[in-house]
């Protein structure tokens, strides 16, 4: 075993050796982890930073263990070439948070340095990372959001290619002769910024484009995709590191709108109809006639249940737009907005402050009764207007702002298990969580930007663009590497499946996140290794216990429960805390750092995802005598806050599995618990702990206790 | 769709009048009711839920009959805490005082003279009548300017110039009486729970009073601007407007004692400093000049920012009213010190704006003094006995004020009866009817304005 040969460094700074027997933990990690051990007063110094690295040169022992501060501080000072770095973290989660210089504190010390010296010496280095072949960004989607995508990435230095359906590039900004402002002083109507997009991609040298394209299948992983599209009749293939999904929105159905009106008469039309025919020389003559009064219906469709139910934040400055173009192409005309709220994000404003200026739009807030024909024109009722009456404005022509729906589906036809589709958070936008995943779809490599992504104006499409293909550029260059995107960026590591013992249950294929997993005929899991975010929730779902990682796996965590001094004293309490390294472990730090104190009796592991939390880690604990076990994850459900999407969400459904577990083992169910925290819960944190600890107090030892 | 639903139809030229008029900010009102919360006064005073929201939609909507014949546009004394709080700069107060304005303009006859005083082109016009009705009376009579001690009814002969008063003064009278009339029968009279319309009383308050309680609440109010005095944002207004108000009834007494002293043949302009007559005036002149300084001043020190600076419309009343006692007051010195000429072309510019403030009452906006009464009278007596009651607090006021002015008239006399007995040879009345120094010489001419000169009398 000398190529597991550990080296311990200790730090007594911070209050680390005020508050412990720093020579007795030296002494227990020698006696039985053979370790060297090196105590040092200032480790993260620049005499210690040197101190290490001249004996990591000298002694070329490849396996060091910092007993110091929390491993998410002073990370610079502690990663070292060709080393295998495991910190222990001694000072927010023991010497700050509990009482100084006490028996129990010094027995928490020392068994979060047994754990850590476990984990250094079963951990191993990382396999090189497979090949990949392209470093081409493919972009689907040639209006605004595509266009801006395509030059940013091309300007970003990668080679891209900008497919788009239609045989001319521009989307529905080529529809649209003016749109609402995006610059100070957000007052006039402006000509979309169309045309020196395309002229910029057309005279590109590193931008392909293919119009009259659309994909017919797309396979493989990131680094290695391979795209199968249609064009002219003809198939062909092209290969991909990186897809940037832009393939932008339609209006919802107005046909489905019989109740505003639509198809009543041929002068009840859409804001995208009037759109097309403001660009063609302006808006309809009624009869032969200036339209002399012009009613709009907004949130036609929108937030309406029976429809679409959200809001799709664009149409409210769209119609004031349309609602400025007619008042200039009909002087006399009176424009009515009948409206449920005006949305007007951020600056647009200002926009519709310009809108009310002009004396002869009318402002009306209600909920729309029926839109019928009157004499020679329509009636628009509405009711609960802002004085609670109900009231009805004639029209000439009536325009239903209908809602944006998202071009998600049956676009990039995946050929993954896990079905040809990006999934959606909501309402069928390609989004993920906007923190967690910012511009990222919940497939690794397909970054989502404009209105696929979330109903937005042109201006933000723009940045949306911008932002998804910055990060698909950063994504090449980190596939061509092996590592990991977001969150573990640069993780190294890949999952690897022990496929002799598996059962071909498929949980691991269904539960990943990302469609990572495909399966052969037979159900055997397949691992498309680029597309894996390393979160383990396959490692956290395989029953066979077959997946794990070099650093990370059933062994190394069971062996680290394993290495917790369970005491035969039975008043002596022992608390498993099993901790998502996303929210609740930099929240357990953050209450050591304001020394708030709790329960000397947790032992803390960080996973990195609850969802990677395997049965059998609660089974050992219990068997081991551990009193109680507390799953922290992070919050699930629609507003979730979990990094690998529905880790936590995934570990709180196997708690079924863990309480029939505990029946079988004949212990209470209420010793283990899975909570819900974010990372500002610092100041909850400590009481919930301590009344675990109290809970477990009144049930009593746990009766494996000295087994 | 069984209930009838009102259509729509905006009034475009109605809109475009209220921004002419200074309502240009009440397009941007998005109906947030911020107004309705922060309204000390008006809201306070009926307890209407919608007050000044409603106002500013139905401008916002062009509906003219809807936002005119609300009496609740008559609640509001424009102190700006609305406007000062609104998020969005919409100056509800400025609004509100545009459609007064326009309420005013509805019920003039004939409209033309009321929307004179929308614009300074008209302002040559609107004085020129009463100057040209002097001057004809000056050419047809008498073009000599008399020598000697300044006597005015030597310059103008004064029956004739009582007879050309009476005649205007009498059409006035008609405009006025038609105009609250109409505002009477227009006035859309508070429905208890209504949201849509004026004087949505709250539950705690009785919805309709009895109509002694109305009268004695409304006058009260008015003779201390109780609700006025409420406003946070512009305080000195208050002040100002109060004391200017107070100079008036004294005003209104002098003139009532001269046309008195005329019929029954004394000679006023003769009379003694003390005189009840020359106290009224003079005080009555010195409240009204310090109220409007300070109005004037307080509009000069208006934030346009925030709110308006007032228009072109509310200005002239403010300056009509100063160079009133302005003129007055000049009148009188000029003729203290002895410049005869002077004395006499002064007399007939005060004249002139006299009767330019007050024939044209029911067309500027000093008819807020009878359309603001009524309102307020509405606004409180509810919807029991109907219109007739804004009548009644409208007469039972006007009698009021005159009962005041009665009850003032007694007490000056009294004061001067007292500064007589006591030996002060400076205070004594003269001997003949020539005025020396101290007796202010514009008395005896203001008869035959009767009402239309109340400065004049003094």
């Amino acid at each position: 075993m000398a190529a597991n040969k550990v080296r311990l460094y200790i730090c007594t700074g911070c209050g680390i050796g005020e508050a412990l027997d720093a020579a007795a933990l030296g002494a227990i990690a020698a006696q039985e982890y053979g370790a060297q051990v090196v105590t040092h007063p200032h480790l993260c110094g620049p005499e210690g930073g040197t101190l290490i690295r001249e004996e990591r040169e000298r002694e070329g022992c490849q396996r060091l263990a910092i007993a110091a501060c929390s491993g998410r501080v002073n990370a610079e000072v502690f990663t070292l070439d060709q080393t295998l770095v495991e910190r222990i973290n001694l000072r927010e989660q023991v010497a700050w948070c509990h009482e100084p210089a006490t028996e129990e504190t010094q027995a928490l010390a020392t068994d979060q340095v047994r754990m850590g010296l476990v984990k250094l010496q079963k951990s191993d280095f990382p396999e090189p990372a497979p090949a990949v072949s392209q470093e081409r960004v493919l972009v689907v989607g040639g209006g605004i959001a595509g266009l801006t995508a395509a030059l940013e990435v091309a300007n970003a230095g990668r080679e891209v290619t900008l497919l788009e359906r239609e045989p001319v590039l521009g989307g529905w900004l080529a529809n649209f002769a003016y749109i609402s402002p995006s610059t100070p002083p957000y007052r006039e109507p402006q000509v979309p910024p169309l045309a020196e997009k395309v002229r910029a991609v057309q005279a590109h040298p590193r931008v392909q484009v293919l119009l009259g394209a659309e994909i017919e299948k797309a396979a493989g992983e990131p680094g290695a995709f391979a795209v199968t599209y249609k064009q002219n009749g003809n198939s062909a293939e092209l290969g991909a590191a990186a897809i940037v999904l832009a393939t932008g929105w339609e209006p919802y159905d107005a046909t489905k709108l019989g109740h505003l009106g639509y198809g009543v008469s041929p002068n009840v039309i859409t804001g995208v109809e009037l759109e097309a025919e403001l660009k063609n020389g302006g808006a309809r003559l009624v009869n032969g006639r200036a339209p002399e009064s012009v009613v709009f219906v907004q949130c036609a469709g929108s937030r309406d249940e029976n429809h679409l139910p959200y809001c799709s934040s664009v149409c409210c400055q769209a119609s004031l737009k349309q609602a400025l173009l007619l008042r200039q192409q009909f002087p006399q005309a009176n424009v009515f907005i009948l409206h449920k709220d005006i949305r007007t994000p951020g600056q647009y404003e200002e926009f519709y402050k310009r809108v009310q200026e002009d004396p002869q739009i009318f402002f009306l807030r209600g909920e729309v009764a029926s839109v019928a024909p009157d004499g020679g024109n329509l009636l628009v009722s509405a009711t609960d207007t802002q004085l609670g009456r109900s009231v009805a404005v004639q029209a000439d022509l009536v325009v239903l702002a209908t809602g944006i729906v998202p071009r998600a589906a049956a676009t990039l036809n995946l050929d993954y298990r896990q079905g040809p589709d990006v999934p959606s958070q909501h309402y069928c936008f390609a989004d993920s969580n906007f923190i967690c995943w910012p511009y990222e779809t919940q497939r690794t490599g397909i970054f989502a930007a404009g209105c696929v992504r979330e109903p937005q104006s042109v201006a933000g499409c723009i940045e949306d663009a911008a932002g998804a293909g910055l990060r698909a550029a950063q994504a090449v260059t980190l596939i061509k590497e092996g590592a990991a995107l977001h969150p573990r960026v640069g993780d190294l590591y890949y999952p690897t499946f022990f496929l002799q013992r598996c059962t071909q249950c498929k949980r691991c294929t269904e539960e990943c996140p990302f469609g990572a997993l495909d399966e052969d005929a037979k159900g055997t899991p397949q691992l498309n290794a680029n597309r894996c975010r390393r979160c383990g929730v396959c490692m956290g779902a395989c029953p066979e216990r077959l997946v794990s990682f070099k650093n990370y796996s059933i062994d190394i965590i069971t062996s680290m429960i394993k290495a917790i001094e369970v005491p035969e004293d039975e008043d002596i309490q022992r608390i498993l805390v099993l901790a998502c390294e996303n929210d609740a472990y930099p929240a357990l730090d953050l209450a050591g750092a304001r020394h708030s104190k709790y329960s000397a009796a947790v032992r803390t592991i960080s996973l990195r995802c609850l969802g990677s939390t395997n049965v059998v880690f609660i089974a050992d604990a219990v068997s081991r005598g551990i009193d109680g076990v507390l799953l922290l994850g992070c919050k699930y459900g629609d507003d979730y806050q979990c990094h690998f999407i529905k880790g936590s969400e995934l570990a709180s459904k196997r708690m079924d599995n863990v309480r029939e577990t505990l029946g079988r083992l004949r212990v209470e169910p209420e010793r283990v618990r899975l909570e819900q925290v974010t990372m500002d819960d610092w100041d909850r944190l400590p009481r919930l702990l301590d009344d675990f600890a109290a809970e477990l107090a009144d049930l009593g030892p746990n009766p494996y206790k000295g087994f | 769709m069984a209930e009838p639903v009102e259509v729509l139809k905006p009034d475009t030229k109605f809109i475009a009048d209220v921004i002419k008029l200074g309502g240009q900010s009440a397009k941007k009102c998005f109906q947030c009711g911020t107004c309705t919360v922060t309204c000390n006064v008006s809201y306070a005073q009926t307890h209407d839920e919608s007050f000044a929201r409603r106002l500013m939609l139905w401008t916002a909507w062009g509906l003219k009959d809807k936002a005119l014949t609300d009496p609740a546009i008559w609640a509001c004394y424009q102190c700006q805490d609305c406007s000062a709080n609104c998020p969005r700069g919409a100056k509800p107060g400025d609004v509100i005082g545009a459609l007064r304005a326009l309420a005013i303009e509805r019920y003039a006859r004939p409209r033309f003279l009321a929307r004179w005083f929308r614009d300074p082109v008209y302002l040559p016009l609107i004085l020129a009548i009463p100057a040209v009705i002097i001057l004809g009376l000056l050419l047809a009579f008498n073009v000599q300017v008399p020598s000697g001690p300044v006597v005015y009814k030597h310059f103008i002969s004064e029956i004739y110039v009582e007879i050309a008063g009476v005649i205007v003064a009498g059409l006035a009278i008609l405009a006025t009486a038609y105009g609250m009339l109409r505002f009477t029968l227009e006035t859309r009279l508070p429905q208890p729970g209504a949201v849509d319309g004026p004087g949505a009383l709250a539950a705690d308050l009785p919805a309709e009073r009895e109509l002694p309680a109305t009268m004695v609440s409304t006058l009260s109010d008015v003779a201390t601007h109780a609700d006025f005095r409420a406003c946070q944002t512009e305080t000195t207004r208050t002040w100002g407007h109060l004391i200017t108000m107070y100079g008036f009834p004294l005003l209104l007494i002098a003139t009532a004692l001269s046309f008195l002293y005329g019929l029954v043949g004394i000679d006023q302009q003769s009379r003694s400093l003390l005189d009840p007559m020359k106290i009224a005036g003079n005080l009555g002149g010195l409240l009204a000049f310090v109220g409007v300084c300070l109005l004037i001043y307080k509009r000069f020190q208006a934030k346009p920012a925030k709110w308006g600076v007032g228009t072109y419309y509310d200005w002239l009343l403010l300056w009509l009213i100063f160079a009133n006692v302005f003129l007055g007051f000049a009148t009188q010195f000029t003729r203290l010190a002895g410049g005869v000429n002077l004395a006499y072309w002064l007399y007939v510019a005060h004249l002139t704006v006299v009767f330019a403030t007050f024939v044209y009452l029911p067309y500027g906006k000093l008819a807020h003094l009878y359309y603001r009464l009524a309102a307020l009278a509405a606004l409180r007596q509810g919807s029991k006995t109907g219109p007739a009651s804004v009548f009644i607090v409208v007469i039972a006021g006007v009698a009021a004020v005159l009962a005041a002015a009665a009850v003032l008239v007694a007490v000056l006399a009294a004061v001067a009866w007292v500064a007589q007995a006591l030996p002060m040879g400076l205070l004594a009345l003269p001997e003949s009817g020539i005025s020396l120094n101290l007796y202010l010489p514009v008395a005896s001419v203001s008869i035959p304005f009767g009402c239309w000169s109340p400065l004049a009398s003094v």
